[in-house]
């Protein structure tokens, strides 16, 4: 753009001395014949901006809203040119100048009293909390987060009962769903509700369940889950009960009912589910399940450094420390081949830290040979952190001996 | 024949190793158990560290350690790399080839040592060595046997081959060194020794020089190579001080052999062998040193109903100018024997007789098979090869 509008006026110019080639091409023979208004307009300005130039410079901070016609310079013209044509007549330029040259209401600020105080005058540390600086957080996070599948999987199946509606019988979840939370006054029983799915697979609504009261006897294996206020008692489901539930079960983003749901997830697990899962599940169209495990994978702590990421896989793919990750594996990267952890090579050593001399030079075992002879002779070993520390004898000496 | 039973001897060579004698060398005791045993057969009585059941132990443990513990071999980069770069069979796992670059100097336990490999690897050479030689060259007179054998794998080669492998030696042993790396301790400095190197066959060092030893005796009491073989009182003190890069690096190929075999099998030691020893080119003539060639030669024409041998001019130039050239033929005969050329009519004459001994000597069958190789399963069964009734007597 702005070079043909660059092009375009070195044109105008040459043309408008009225230098004739010899040979015309005939994209300028075009421009020769037929100028166009904008060209005109523009080689107009441009002589009268040289004509101004002297007088608008040193108020040149006036110009600042765009007035046309002004400006000497290439970028304000291409900018200019960028504008209709209606907005940048040259009376409107005229007038505008004109205007501001003669606003007489400026008063220019030498100190900043009066104006908008922006932020703190330095010691915020000793400035006393307002009462809009208060806030509650919608999600406080535990000291200790949850790293285990069942307890995810748990916080999600309250979330789900606590959220979804009821179609059922029991009088105490006809409540509206924002108010229902799982707690001892909730005379309900987990294990008899049953989380029915719309067509497509993803979240309805509640039901009980048919055979209600003897669910709770059937089942085998407790999983606790509370609530975020740590009040409500326990509601007793087994691990496989909520699997069997929750298979298939797909989020449907569309509803603002999921975003409930996870939201009262969060607060229930202190876990912030992270956006790059979400968008996982959102992408591959993920069941809850695999949402479980997507969210069981992200918690792990990860490692500080490379340094502990490669050696952690080493021990892996060596058998040192020999961690089950083959599931997540297969959830965390369903299209690429479920492959083992490789190792780096064998003949790939990973050191947790920057090899030093010393680490090299006891790597060959010599470094016990110079620390045995200076030792010897009575000089401090250096070189180590580990192998000098503060007020060895060494240096106790050494002090005594100065004073 | 008969067989020995190598499993059983060989018991203590892959049995699982635990340090009993370290009470009386080390003042503080650690289980090392191999990797190759399936458990430590002798409990010990003093308690062991909680550090010892762990992959990595601390470094104050490490450096009381004579060598690196078994556990170490699996983490170092040097010893993977190694393996790698021999094409070392996977059966043989890198604790045992960590074992075998640790010499006796640096550890005396046998149990953590390469001596039982380096002795069997010894023999295995010698026996690979030998039987190549005499199938190949099977008139070749017992001093060149001896120095093809030390040129095949003397202690000289031997060293060579493991820094051709890129083995690189530790400044010190000890737990704390890289497994990959040569361990032994050194000798101390000394000034070089009064006696000149020791050199083969003819000028060899005796240890009375008024005693005389033929060629027959080498072969009966000396070692593979002609030489008198060591005293165990003394290696065992030489041992005790110390050892030399050579020795160091000789014991390691040896032992990296015997570990072969042990491990993978003949088959993997002979192509181990082939691959490594075979494939070095050794110009057999230049081991020659005679020194009546045309004696030799008229004694061998004698002894084997030829004709006696003449010299005869082939051809001359320049006999009058200052750099004559004679050609002389030995003829048995109407048969060319050998063909030299000299400045002299003497000295081509004595060329065409060495040439003609070098070829008496350097016969060698256009198809020969190796002892050994009736060992494989399906061999064809041994054909008598050649057998010259013995050198030229001087």
């Amino acid at each position: 753009m702005a070079t043909s509008q660059r092009a375009s006026r070195s044109l105008c110019d040459t043309f408008s001395r009225a230098v004739a080639p010899r040979y015309v091409c005939r994209t300028c023979r075009s421009h020769i014949v037929q100028p166009n208004v904008k060209q005109i307009r523009q080689a107009t300005y441009s002589t009268g901006a040289r004509e101004n130039r002297t007088s608008l410079r040193p108020k040149a901070w006036i110009q600042r809203g765009g007035q046309p016609g002004t400006a000497a310079t290439y970028a304000t013209t291409a900018s200019r040119s960028q504008k209709s044509l209606a907005e940048s007549e040259p009376s409107a330029a005229t007038d505008g100048y004109e205007e501001a040259h003669t606003w007489d209401g400026y008063e220019e600020a030498h100190t900043w009293d009066g104006l908008e105080h922006v932020g703190h005058q330095g010691h915020w540390r000793d400035l006393p909390p307002r009462p809009q600086d208060d806030y509650e957080p919608w999600l406080v996070a535990p000291a200790a987060p949850v790293v285990d599948r069942n307890e995810f999987l748990g916080y999600l199946y309250v979330a789900l009962v606590e959220k979804l509606p009821y179609k059922g019988q029991n009088p105490a979840l006809q409540q509206t769903t924002t108010d229902r939370t799982l707690d001892e006054s909730l005379p309900i029983d987990v294990s008899s509700l049953q989380i029915k799915l719309s067509d497509s697979g993803t979240f309805s609504h509640l039901e009980d369940k048919t055979g209600a009261g003897q669910g709770k006897s059937d089942t085998t294996a407790a999983e606790a889950s509370t609530s975020s206020e740590g009040s409500s008692r326990p509601f007793e489901i087994s691990v496989a009960a909520m699997e069997e539930q929750l298979s298939g079960a797909r989020f449907d983003f569309s509803s603002p009912l999921s975003f409930q749901i996870l939201k009262r997830f969060s607060q229930l697990s202190g876990f912030r589910v992270p956006d790059p899962v979400l968008n996982a599940v959102l992408r591959g169209n993920k069941t809850a399940l695999e949402f479980v495990e997507l969210l069981t994978q992200s918690s792990k702590p990860k490692p500080k450094s490379v340094a502990e990421a490669l050696i952690m896989k080493q021990k892996q793919a060596f058998g040192v420390d020999a961690q089950p990750s083959s599931t997540s594996a297969a959830v965390e990267a369903p299209n690429k081949k479920n492959t083992p952890p490789k190792p780096l090579g064998p003949n790939v050593m990973v050191l947790s830290r920057r090899e030093t001399p010393v680490d090299k030079e006891k790597e060959v075992g010599r470094w016990k040979v110079i620390e045995r002879e200076l030792k010897a002779r009575g000089l401090p070993v250096l070189g180590h952190k580990v192998l000098a520390p503060q007020g060895e004898a060494w240096n106790e000496t050494l002090k005594e001996r100065r004073l | 024949m008969k067989r020995l039973r190598l499993l059983r001897w060989s018991g203590s060579v892959l049995s699982p190793r635990t340090r009993p004698d370290l009470s009386q060398l080390q003042p503080h005791t650690f289980r090392r158990c191999q990797a190759t045993a399936a458990a430590s057969s002798a409990p010990l009585e003093e308690p062991v560290p909680e550090a010892a059941g762990t992959p990595f132990l601390p470094e104050e443990i490490l450096q009381r350690l004579p060598s690196p513990p078994v556990t170490a071999a699996r983490t170092s980069a040097k010893l993977a790399a190694l393996h790698a770069r021999l094409s070392l069979p996977s059966r043989l796992p890198l604790e045992t080839l960590a074992r075998t670059l640790v010499d006796a100097s640096a550890d005396p336990s046998i149990r953590f040592n390469n001596k039982g490999f380096a002795v069997l690897g010894n023999d295995l050479l010698g026996y690979y060595t030998s039987e190549y030689l005499l199938s190949q060259y099977p008139r070749l007179p017992l001093a060149v046997v001896f120095a093809a054998m030390y040129a095949y794998h003397g202690p000289a080669t031997l060293a060579a081959i493991a820094r051709e492998w890129g083995v690189e030696a530790a400044a010190e042993p000890g737990g704390e060194v890289d497994p990959g790396l040569l361990q032994f301790k050194r000798l101390p400095s000394e000034p070089r020794p009064e006696l000149p190197h020791p050199q083969l066959i003819s000028t060899r060092q005796e240890e009375n020089p008024n005693f005389r030893r033929t060629m027959s005796s080498r072969t009966v009491y000396d070692d593979q190579f002609g030489e008198i073989k060591e005293r165990t009182r003394s290696a065992e003190t030489m041992q005790e001080k110390g050892a030399t890069l050579q020795r160091a690096s000789t014991d390691f190929v040896r032992a990296v052999f015997g570990a072969i075999y042990l491990h993978a099998g003949r088959a993997a030691a002979k192509q181990f062998y082939n691959d490594h020893i075979t494939s070095r080119q050794v110009d057999m003539a230049s081991l020659f040193h005679i020194k009546n060639p045309t004696r030799d030669l008229s004694r061998l024409c004698a002894r084997e109903g030829f004709q006696a041998p003449v010299a005869k001019i082939l051809s001359e130039t320049g006999r009058k100018s200052r750099t004559p050239v004679f050609v002389v033929g030995i003829y048995s005969g109407s048969d060319l024997l050998g063909e030299g050329a000299g400045a002299s009519l003497d000295e081509a004459r004595t060329r065409a007789a060495v040439a003609a001994m070098k070829g008496w000597y350097l016969y060698s069958p256009t198809e020969f098979r190796l002892p050994s190789e009736t060992e494989e399963p399906g061999a064809r069964p041994w054909t008598p090869i050649l057998v010259d009734p013995g050198e030229i007597a001087n």
